[in-house]
């Protein structure tokens, strides 16, 4: 076959209903303050992790409620469990225990 | 004219209190207003100008103090002790053992700010270039030249919303609704005395719901370039030029930002006063989980507090622009005009 | 040769007790770390091994720190504890007074008025008789208690009392009948054979008539031994455990053999089998007021040790220490919980922080780590600046925009291995630096960087710190009229032991009121980074609560040496001013030695809801 140099571009959609949103489900199920969050970025702009790395917690778990979770697992491992984002959220959102039932569904720990 | 002549008094002399006294005195009614400072106006005493057209809050203030006249009985300095209440006779005591009889209390007390300290990761109190827009309202007001704590004009300024609102590790979850347009207002404003001064504006969700109010946020995009970014302030530091170092999710960009502010103004949130909780716990009006009166219907009847001849009005009930304080006044003075001439003791003048 | 079949139970028990004990035993002493054994093997033959008997026989036998927490509590353990040890020991002596030899069976002696029912014409006989009843009635009254205690823990100074697994109460149970039988059997005996002194014969002549015969007197022997053959069964499955492992935890503290590794080892193993579940400690712990009353620390051991634990009673815990501090028998609760939270295996990446610039462009004498928390509350990183210029200290930040995580956090987490990536970058910043003391304002960082991170530099806390600095004469402050408390926060009283200093700087800038819940037994804030299942509601309510009983009468202000502490109380709403010991001194500094007076603090007016 031939190679034209180029491939086709993958869309940026992200396609809800063939997602597996079974992940969180499962977070969302153990710790339900997730669902009060208010995307204002509080946590991640707080966050010393955040600030030296690509890890961002709003942005992983809303990506994760849409079921895009090709990066969960590398983006989960970056945090430090300081509990900055935890006293920050104006929402009472449980952060770390979000990210540790992220990574218990995904037998990191 | 078929009147009654009654005793209403009112508590606080805000611009609740100021409309539902002429209200009231129109209806024929005789009117005693407690203020707790030195002068009436509550705080609107201390506002450049009104949203959205701009107009002077000076000028608004001072037609409504001129209404006070006739059977209106302005006592300023007065602080409550205490009310109670004989059959239908209420008594308002203040100060020290002061008291005056009506047949109905209208509380208008309105709100406080929210004490910004108590959001320490902001630095108010703290960093000498953080102020709230109260402090911002009233340099206006007294036309004092906006610099910064070394005496420079500052080269950003960065506004800073939901201050003590929508914030549970606050202590308030409500959105005060009023702050969106506000920052708005005084950013534009800063903008037009300090043109080459850059303005930011740090906000969760911009609530301009007020008719005209979204024009205000076109004319901040459009005529004075604002910047507008989508996320909350996480914390701010001092660098050591004490300008200040802001750290928040740019959560439209998708990453954490980091920007360099001469200044900050935080949005302050309305919170109820203490004398809401005094209220609740005396005299039993009911007080909300927002910690805001609660009144006896929440559609059909937003002035009366489940305490009978106890009404209330302005933004002790939740918070409210000026248009708003005014026309909820004037229906509470509706409301206790029709609770007077129920009153089977009525003394009917012809 | 003296021998009866219902000897049996007793002695299938005793053999079955003992084979268990020395398996367990052994792997347990196998499993500790070589530090640990090193320890042991140093200090065996040293004066420490006398001092471990010593606390053996005050704690093990007449429970001396039970006593202390309540009188009648610690009776109803002596009298168990210390009857029984005394039965056995008198038991052997009476019996050596009677056959003359100290290589009888051991259950002569504990069946002894079964193999000498005659009367004898020694004399002693009478004495050991009357001894050997008085000390059962010793017993049986502990056992009246223990079961009086079930009902009514209250009159024993608990307000909770655990509650139990099916094979501890089966032994609970077992236990309780042990003395019981053993009376009803000497008094059958008594009854049809003389002998026995005025409860077991003064018990036999009431028995005489209808219930002495020769079956109830056989039976009587039969249920006395099963009874005790159960209980030796049962007690390496149970609670019961704790007796015999505590003598050698005690041994093993004496010997400094109890330095925790930070995962399950031998000591774990001893530590977790000595609780007993007298729950003692239950009342201790602020978790009860929100209901959660099955996670304490002997609800952890024992699912430990039934191997039956869930995620709550794991992590649902503040790690205050609060129930180490109440613990009768010093089991380190916080290090065995912290222990059995270790999870090597499990995946993390902080290989980002290997970009993080660790260069000075000054070199301090004394760096400044406010820590993670501290940069949410910058009245203590800015009070300490003030503090540090006016003493005319060389100071640096060290973490002022390269904000890494000292690594505590994960370590509670169990996640200690984990947190090597963090630990090694700091101790490279550090020694970086080039300063010879390392000053932090949250104790948090302060125990870890003290206890984990091996560091040359001297670590120290901010109370530390300013207290060391007004002692040198270095800060110019006056004392005001104000009337302040003081919360000893958790990882820096009980867990670090720094009572003293925030008290010395605080008596000579204010007026303390000193608290009843102070010290070793101050109040968690709630905020705990240690629990990560509490909701911002439960710990809003544990901080609400712990307000309420810490700050007296007349009391303006409360004070604190912790960012998180001061964070947590500030979001209750409460009105109070609630400050770091660091703005205290920084507001009482004399205009001299700071340009403004610093901080606007406002008293905290809004209403709460």
């Amino acid at each position: 076959m031939n190679s034209f140099g180029f491939e086709i571009q993958k869309d940026n959609t992200i396609e809800y209903d063939k997602n597996d949103l079974s992940l969180a489900a499962f977070v969302l199920k153990h710790e339900p303050s997730l669902y009060n969050c208010i995307q204002c970025g509080s946590c991640s702009g707080s966050c010393p992790a955040s600030a030296i790395s690509s890890y961002q917690f709003r942005k992983m778990q809303l990506l994760m409620r849409r079921g895009e979770i090709k990066n969960l697992r590398e983006d989960v491992a970056h945090c430090l469990l300081c509990g900055k984002c935890i006293l920050v959220c104006p929402r009472g959102v449980n952060t770390r225990n979000v990210i540790r039932q992220i990574r218990i569904a995904l037998n990191m720990n | 004219m078929r009147a009654l002549k009654k005793e209403v008094v009112i508590i606080g002399g805000g611009p609740a209190g100021l409309e539902a006294a002429d209200s009231l005195n129109k209806l024929g009614h005789a009117v005693t207003i407690l203020e707790k400072e030195e002068r009436p106006g509550g705080k609107l005493s201390n506002w450049h100008k009104l949203f959205p057209d701009n107009v002077s809050a000076d000028g608004i203030l001072k037609q409504m103090i001129q209404k006070i006249s006739g059977d209106i009985h302005l006592i300023t300095n007065a602080k409550i002790r205490k009310i109670s209440h004989e059959g239908k006779k209420y008594s308002v005591w203040f100060n020290e053992g002061q008291c005056i009889q009506a047949e109905a209390v209208l509380v208008a007390v309105g709100f406080d700010l929210f004490n910004a300290s108590l959001k320490e990761e902001y630095g108010y109190g703290i960093y000498d270039n953080v102020i709230t827009s109260a402090e911002l309202e009233s340099m206006f007001v007294n036309q004092k030249s906006l610099v910064t704590a070394t005496g420079k004009t500052p080269g950003r300024v960065a506004f800073i919303h939901c201050v003590g609102s929508r914030d549970e590790k606050a202590g308030f979850r409500h959105c005060s609704s009023m702050c969106c347009v506000t920052g708005v207002k005084q950013a534009i404003e800063i903008k037009k005395r300090l043109p080459g001064t850059d303005v930011m504006m740090f906000y969760m969700d911009l609530r301009m719901h007020g008719r005209f109010y979204e024009d205000l946020y076109l004319e901040a995009q459009e005529k004075h370039h604002i910047q507008f970014i989508r996320g909350r302030l996480s914390e701010s530091s001092e660098n050591p030029d004490s300008s200040l170092l802001l750290k928040a999710d740019d959560t439209l960009a998708g990453s954490p930002i980091k920007v360099r502010a001469d200044m900050m103004v935080l949005l302050l949130g309305f919170v109820p006063t203490d004398f809401h909780k005094k209220m609740g716990e005396e005299f039993g009006v009911e007080i909300g989980s927002d910690g805001f009166f609660s009144p006896c219907d929440s559609h059909l009847d937003t002035n009366s507090a489940k305490t009978t001849g106890i009404f209330v009005a302005g933004a002790c009930t939740g918070a409210k622009s000026l248009e708003y304080t005014l026309a909820d006044a004037r229906s509470a003075s509706l409301k206790i005009h029709e609770f007077l001439l129920r009153s089977p003791s009525s003394n009917i003048l012809n | 040769m003296k021998f009866n079949l219902f000897v049996l139970p007793f002695t299938i028990g005793l053999v079955v007790l003992f084979c268990i004990l020395i398996a367990k035993y052994v792997r347990w002493f196998l499993n500790l770390n070589p530090e640990q054994r090193d320890s042991v093997k140093k200090n065996f033959l040293t004066i420490k091994t006398l001092s471990g008997l010593k606390e053996i026989l005050l704690e093990s036998l007449l429970h001396r720190n039970i006593s202390k927490k309540n009188r009648l509590l610690g009776y109803m353990h002596m009298s168990l504890a210390f009857g029984w040890f005394l039965l056995i020991i008198v038991g052997h002596f009476e019996s050596y007074s009677y056959f003359k030899t100290a290589m009888e069976p051991p259950y002569i002696p504990i069946f002894l008025r079964y193999f000498q029912q005659d009367a004898l014409a020694d004399p002693l006989q009478v004495v050991y008789w009357f001894v050997m009843d008085f000390l059962l009635l010793f017993v049986l009254s502990g056992v009246a208690l223990a079961w009086y205690k079930r009902q009514n823990q209250k009159r024993f100074g608990m307000r909770k009392t655990t509650r139990h697994l099916p094979a501890d109460r089966v032994a609970l149970s077992v236990l309780w009948l042990i003395f019981p039988l053993r009376l009803l059997a000497e008094s059958i005996t008594s009854a049809l054979y003389g002998g026995g002194s005025f409860l077991t014969s003064g018990l036999g002549s009431l028995l005489e008539n209808n219930i002495a015969t020769n079956l109830s007197f056989v039976a009587s022997w039969w249920a006395y031994s099963i009874s005790l053959g159960l209980f030796f069964i049962c007690l390496p499955f149970s609670r019961y455990m704790h007796i015999p492992t505590e003598v050698i935890l005690i041994m093993l503290r004496n010997w400094g053999a109890t330095k925790y590794s930070g995962k399950i080892d031998g000591i774990t193993q001893f530590e977790v089998h000595s609780c007993s579940s007298c729950g003692i400690c239950l009342d201790s712990c602020q978790l009860m007021e929100l209901g959660h009353s099955n996670i304490q620390s002997p609800y952890l051991f024992r699912n430990f040790r039934a191997n039956r634990l869930t995620d709550q009673e794991v992590q649902n815990c503040l790690m205050c220490g609060r129930c180490e501090t109440a613990c009768v028998v010093g089991i380190k609760t916080n290090s065995a919980r912290q222990a059995i939270r270790h999870n090597s295996s499990a995946e993390v990446n902080h290989d980002y922080l290997r970009h993080v610039d660790t260069s000075f462009n000054s070199s301090p004498d004394v760096l400044y780590f406010a820590g993670c928390m501290t940069h949410l509350t910058p009245g203590i990183k800015k009070s300490m600046q003030t503090i540090f210029k006016a003493a005319k200290i060389n100071y640096a930040l060290a973490d002022e925009d390269r904000n890494i995580c000292c690594g505590r956090p994960m370590m509670l987490s169990g996640l200690a291995d984990q947190a090597a990536a963090m630990v090694n970058k700091n101790k490279e910043l550090f020694e970086k630096s080039g300063a010879r003391t390392l000053v932090t304002s949250c104790p948090i960082c302060y125990k870890v960087f003290r206890e984990e991170y091996n560091l040359d530099i001297e670590v120290i806390h901010h109370t530390q710190y300013i207290d060391r600095l007004m002692k040198e004469g270095k800060l110019d402050l006056v004392k005001s009229e104000e009337h302040v408390a003081y919360h000893d926060p958790c990882e820096l009283g009980r867990s670090s032991g720094i009572y003293d200093e925030p008290r010395n700087i605080i008596n000579s800038l204010a007026n303390l009121n000193e608290t009843p819940a102070n010290r070793e037994l101050a109040l968690c804030c709630g905020g705990s980074i240690a629990n990560i299942i509490l909701t911002s509601h439960e710990k809003k309510e544990l901080a609400l609560s712990a307000l309420e009983k810490i700050v007296p009468q007349n009391t303006e202000t409360l004070v604190t040496a912790c960012p998180l502490c001061k964070k947590t109380f500030v979001s209750t709403g409460k009105s109070l001013k609630i400050i770091d010991i660091a703005e205290l001194v920084a507001e009482n500094l004399t205009v001299g030695q700071t340009s403004r007076k610093f901080g606007k603090f406002q008293k905290v007016e809004s209403a709460s809801i």
